[in-house]
């Protein structure tokens, strides 16, 4: 019986090969004068994410167009994609290789051991590996600035974190906001919770609402996909506002999103591919605050009428303070509980 | 031997008939999308680790997947299996303090019976209350599902972790390397010699004899002796048992954690492998093989000629379709 | 004489390496009733389905001066349609889109009432007993008023009775015009019925004859191609008690088991005669441990308890030639050495180990194919792949090999050939030599007639009557059998 398959799948195979020898070369690498190449794996939020995956692929085509790159991006559906789609693109030696998300963390690590001739870059977490470039961001910093707009917005003097995981780094967002509140509102009721994951928008609808009933009627959302959840719950609820993160999400409900925290992941890609393409393999760890226009809040495009020009004029003299280290917005819960609102002088 | 080359052909047809529409589809040549599918497959020697990476993966669950098939059980619960199988192997891979000679073979053993929990409890249900095991398998495959986010995000969850995952295995948990620089395990070679048993087992040894009678002839292997239900139970046992073997060597091999995510419907896609395996388990590496190639090439193909990789899932779901389909008209037919 | 209604010249055609009929003419003219004879694997029944259409011959030419109908061996009825459903399928009278019921009740009224064959139309097919399916499936052809009618073994599932009156129904046909080709092994049938006689051999033509001018003999031996074998000679026996039945109970409605008490002894034949459908197929699956029964059945005075599996029932040596050999006894994808094995796969020395001895399994096929002139005689060949009567060779010689203490048999020589008949007959008379018990449980008089030594008659669940052998009386018996 045996004889009858093989042949099926050598003339698979021979038909394979075939293809390869008529179809294939290999594109030349940045080193061989070719384009810089330049490869993105997302994580299983994947793109239109409207988040983060989304703001890393804003800067991968920037690249693409200013400085002439070759890009290639990869979508993970599930955890067990990160190393093969991390591996392929090392095989196909690609010149820099981005792994949006600190979930890839350890499959950084570990497919950077093995590939020692390949670059990488991380986003979110820090790999200790001579050929890999880690960017982090001070979201502490720009949550900050959110929580003070949420302060200002409040009518019933309670607003919201609703976080993807409880974990070191949204801790950070949820740190910043609560210090960014009290810095306007010392008294105001800051109420946090945690959806469990970052691709689930029908628990970011649902606990939104949960936090909206309870009396908030300002929440800001850092919880990748499940955000959308929350912003098609904020559409129903007159005088409730919700604060985007990641990508500008202010255009998904006009006048519903107060703002959003803005994480310039695209900042931090472009930055690299931009070393990348001088030939100045990355490495080491950047990290990006408001200075960097790494953080930051969007213009309050739609929501004028509740951000007043006075309001406005807050919000940049806080992120003047931040800059220039007046005022240090706390990263962990531990900072938030010493954290005291500094006087706003003019 | 002419079903097996013709489902061999028909599932060839459909992959690159299919594949090569979609892709015009997407305007790409085919030539260029299969092209750099076979290259990122095959194209190096990394590649190919990483194909048979994949073909390994497909193989655990292939295999179960034939094994029940070959009782006439249809079991559709073996991405289930791979979860439990993996979690188990996550879980007791941190907690036991034990040497690597001891610990691998122990956790490996541990995952093949979580999985074989799972199928026995289809087969049970089959075997007590008559129950169908085409939805008794599917509705465990959620049931597994919800269990072990519940008790990864819960109960055994990695304090400061991003997502649903145990911590890191300890390295003695972790199974070696067989090729220097690639994650290909000595799973592989487990998977292979799983193959070879398996095939003496249908042809040679009693209980190979008996499974095989209940699932071509069940009236008339009952009147032979054989006790249908306790065929249908152990088979389907076995059967989970096989997948959740192939989840814990994922675990175990590959990841180096559990996360929920481990499979990419690699439960799903062992179906297609089985039949366009003719159930036979050494055609059956052929066939892993043949959809560890469009598993791993689906990737560069993404990458390099831009066709999205959902065409590969496409095609996948097509051959199980065109197989089961057929198997199940021909099945009919005869009945 | 006129032009035949079917003229069939030349006929060839080959299955892979077989010619299955090589060089046949034959005419059948209207108003005939002709016999087409012949063992199994004759080319018959393929010689049938070239007449009809439905194989296209290698060549040859094929003329018919009207429609062609065929009733098939195995039925092709819809179950779960109703009697009208099925006898108008795909012609069903129309009012607009719909179908128009009522005129389609009519149509099949009065079809049957003109052809005498009494059917209710609104009956669902899977509750009918096979002899009125078998009229349904006559007037699913007669719908279409066939100037040719082809009959493929039709009486093998039949009562004597109902044989009788389906004959009847035949010969009214032909005496209308219809020219009738009956394919059939029973002689009886085309000594009784038929005008002329056509017999087939290995794909060949070998002998017509004028029926009034011939005998049964003569149409065996030109079928048989020689003598007809005997029947194996009754040797006396030493009788011991065997199989004791008390009181069994099992089912209910129609075809249920209500109460039998009877004794099989050790090197005995005993029969039992009866029409389908009277609760023999329960009494055969009690015995066999597939169905629950209350009741005792003792085998050597050992209890059989109801729960009690087919297997403990092999392991004591009870062995069923079961009814339905396509689905209770083979594996028909399976070859010859594995279904053979089928049923001692656990008993030494064909079990070494967990193992299967591969040479005893050997050994084992190559025994039943000698014992049992099993054609072709070649342990590699797919079940079901093998003509009716080479698969019932393979049942019965599985059941007899060593030495069973208990044999019930089934319809044992049903749909099958003179030659297998009688080597099948003669097996089971050895195995009772031996010291075999054997239950024979037959719809077909003749064969309980020349196997058994004690018979019963079988009627709505119970016995009717016993006869010894030397006190058998045909008459009565059939009186018996439909409830007189």
């Amino acid at each position: 019986m045996v004889r009858g398959l093989r042949p099926v799948y050598a003339a698979l195979i021979l038909a394979g090969s075939a293809v390869l020898l008529a179809a294939c070369s290999h594109a030349k690498s940045i080193a061989d004068g070719g384009p810089a190449r330049l490869g993105m794996v997302t994580d299983v939020g994947g793109l239109g994410d409207r988040s983060f995956n989304d703001s890393a692929y804003r800067g991968l085509l920037a690249a693409k167009d200013n400085l002439h790159a070759d890009v290639a991006v990869l979508q993970s559906k599930s955890a067990s994609d990160y190393q093969p789609n991390l591996t392929v693109l090392a095989n196909k030696e690609y010149d820099l290789i981005f792994a949006i998300g600190f979930l890839m963390a350890k499959d950084v690590n570990e497919v950077a051991t093995r590939y020692p001739a390949r670059h990488f870059a991380i986003i979110d977490a820090v790999v200790d590996q001579p050929n890999v470039a880690s960017v982090t961001f001070k979201e502490e910093d720009g949550s900050f600035l959110a929580g003070a707009a949420a302060a200002m917005a409040s009518k019933t003097h309670q607003v919201a974190f609703l976080g993807g995981v409880d974990i070191p780094l949204l801790r950070k967002f949820e740190a910043g906001f609560a210090a960014g509140a009290r810095e306007i509102d010392p008294t105001i009721k800051v109420a946090v919770k945690y959806t469990g994951s970052f691709d689930d928008a029908a628990a970011g609808k649902e606990l939104s609402g949960v936090l909206f009933d309870q009396g908030a009627d300002v929440v800001f959302v850092a919880a990748g996909k499940a955000g959308i959840g929350a912003i098609d719950q904020v559409k129903t609820r007159p005088g409730d506002y919700v604060i985007g993160v990641d990508s500008d999400q202010d255009a998904l409900a006009p006048g519903k999103v107060l703002t959003s925290m803005i994480k310039r992941v695209d900042v931090g890609v472009f930055r690299l591919a931009q070393e990348t393409v001088a030939q100045k393999l990355p490495s080491g760890h950047l990290v990006l605050g408001l200075k960097e226009d790494g953080v930051g809040l969007t213009a309050f495009q739609y929501t004028k009428n509740v951000m007043t020009p006075d309001r406005i004029a807050t919000i940049k003299r806080l992120r003047a303070m931040i800059i220039a280290g007046t005022i240090k917005p706390p990263s962990t819960r531990e900072e938030l509980a010493q954290f005291k609102p500094v006087p706003l002088g003019r | 031997m002419q079903r097996t080359v013709r489902d061999a052909l028909i599932a060839v047809a459909v992959v690159f008939g299919v594949g090569s529409l979609a892709m015009l589809l997407a305007h790409v040549s085919p030539i260029n999308g299969f092209g750099a599918l076979l290259d990122g497959a095959l194209g190096n020697p990394s590649e190919v680790a990483e194909t048979l990476l994949q073909t390994t993966a497909l193989l655990f669950p292939a295999l179960g997947v034939a094994l029940a098939f070959r009782a006439g059980l249809f079991n559709i619960g073996a991405e289930g299996q791979i979860v439990l199988g993996g979690m188990t192997a996550g879980i007791l891979g941190v907690a036991l303090p034990l040497p690597g000679l001891l610990l691998i073979p122990i956790v490996l053993l541990a995952g093949a019976a979580a999985g074989g929990l799972w199928g026995g409890l289809a087969g049970f249900l089959k075997a007590r209350f008559g129950a169908n095991e085409v939805i008794a398998t599917l509705m465990l495959n959620t049931i597994a599902l919800l269990l072990a986010t519940y008790l990864i995000g819960g109960p055994f969850k990695q304090p400061g972790a991003g997502a649903a995952e145990t911590p890191p295995l300890p390295a003695a948990a972790w199974l070696p390397v067989i090729i220097p620089n690639t994650r290909l395990s000595i799973s592989f070679i487990l998977a292979l010699a799983l193959a070879a048993t398996l095939w003496y087992v249908f042809r040679r040894t009693v209980f190979g004899y008996e499974l095989r009678a209940a699932g071509d002839a069940p009236e008339a292997a009952r009147r032979a002796g054989i006790d249908l239900g306790r065929t249908a139970f152990t088979a389907l046992a076995l059967s989970g048992a096989i997948a959740g073997l192939g989840g814990a060597t994922i675990v175990m091999g590959v990841l180096h954690r559990f996360n929920t995510g481990l499979s990419p419907g690699y439960g799903f896609i062992a179906i297609a492998v089985a039949l366009v395996g003719n159930l036979e388990p050494l055609f059956i590496i052929f066939a892993a093989f043949g959809f560890g190639i469009l598993q791993s090439g689906a990737i560069a193909m993404q990458a390099e000629a831009n066709v999205p990789r959902d065409v590969v899932t496409l095609v996948e779901g097509l051959v199980i379709i065109a197989l089961a389909g057929r198997r199940f008209i021909v099945e009919r037919r005869t009945a | 004489m006129a032009e035949p209604a079917l003229r069939l010249r030349g006929i060839c055609k080959r299955f892979g390496a077989v010619n299955a009929v090589d060089g046949v003419d034959l005419d059948v003219f209207a108003g005939e009733i002709h016999a087409l004879v012949g063992e199994n694997g004759a080319g018959k029944s393929t010689l049938a389905a070239i007449a009809y259409g439905a194989v296209r011959p290698d060549a040859g030419t094929i003329e018919a001066g009207g429609t062609v109908g065929l009733v098939h061996q195995h039925f092709q009825l819809i179950e779960r349609l109703r009697v009208w459903e099925n006898i108008l399928l795909g012609r069903e009278p129309r009012a607009g889109l719909r179908i128009d019921r009522v005129r389609a009740r009519a149509i099949v009224r009065e079809l049957s009432e003109r052809h005498g064959l009494a059917v209710d139309p609104d009956a669902l097919v899977e509750t009918l007993p096979i002899g009125i399916k078998q009229r349904i499936e006559l007037l699913r052809e007669l719908v279409r008023e066939p100037a040719v009618l082809l009959l493929d073994e039709p009486t093998a599932a039949l009562a004597p009775s109902e044989i009788d009156a389906f004959f009847l129904n035949v010969k009214a046909l032909a005496a209308r015009g219809t020219a009738v080709l009956i394919v059939t092994h029973k002689l009886a049938e085309v000594m009784g019925y038929s005008a002329r006689v056509t017999v087939m051999r290995s794909g060949k033509l070998v002998a017509r004859f004028a029926t009034a001018d011939t005998s049964a003999d003569a149409i065996a031996r030109a079928m048989v191609g020689g003598e007809v074998p005997a029947l194996a000679a009754r040797a006396p026996t030493q009788l011991a008690p065997r199989l004791t039945v008390r009181d069994l109970r099992s089912g209910a409605g129609a075809g249920a088991l209500g109460g039998v008490t009877f004794d099989v002894a050790a090197g005995e034949i005993v029969g039992i005669a009866g029409i389908e459908g009277n609760g023999q197929t329960l009494l055969a699956d009690a015995i066999a441990g597939v169905v629950p029964y209350t009741g005792e059945i003792a085998l050597d005075g050992r209890p059989l308890p109801s729960g009690m599996g087919p297997a403990q029932r092999l392991e004591s040596g009870i062995r069923i030639i079961p009814q339905d050999r396509r689905h209770e006894a083979l594996v028909l994808d399976w070859n010859i050495v594995d279904n053979v094995a089928l049923g001692r796969q656990r008993d030494p020395p064909l079990r070494s180990g967990a193992v299967i001895d591969r040479a005893v399994a050997q050994r084992y096929a190559a025994d039943v194919i000698e014992r049992f002139d099993v054609r072709p005689p070649n342990p590699q060949a797919i079940a079901g792949a093998l003509s009716g009567g080479n698969q019932q060779k393979i049942v019965v010689g599985r059941a007899l090999a060593g030495t069973p203490r208990l044999v019930v048999a089934y319809q044992p020589t049903r749909g099958i050939d003179i030659g297998a008949a009688t080597l099948v007959g003669s097996r089971l008379i050895e195995a009772r030599n031996a010291g075999a018990a054997v239950l024979l449980i037959s719809f077909e008089l003749d064969e309980i007639f020349a196997l058994a030594d004690r018979v019963y008659v079988m009627y709505a669940g119970r016995f009717a009557a016993e006869f010894a052998r030397s006190a058998i009386d045909r008459g009565r018996i059939g009186a018996l059998m439909a409830g007189g």
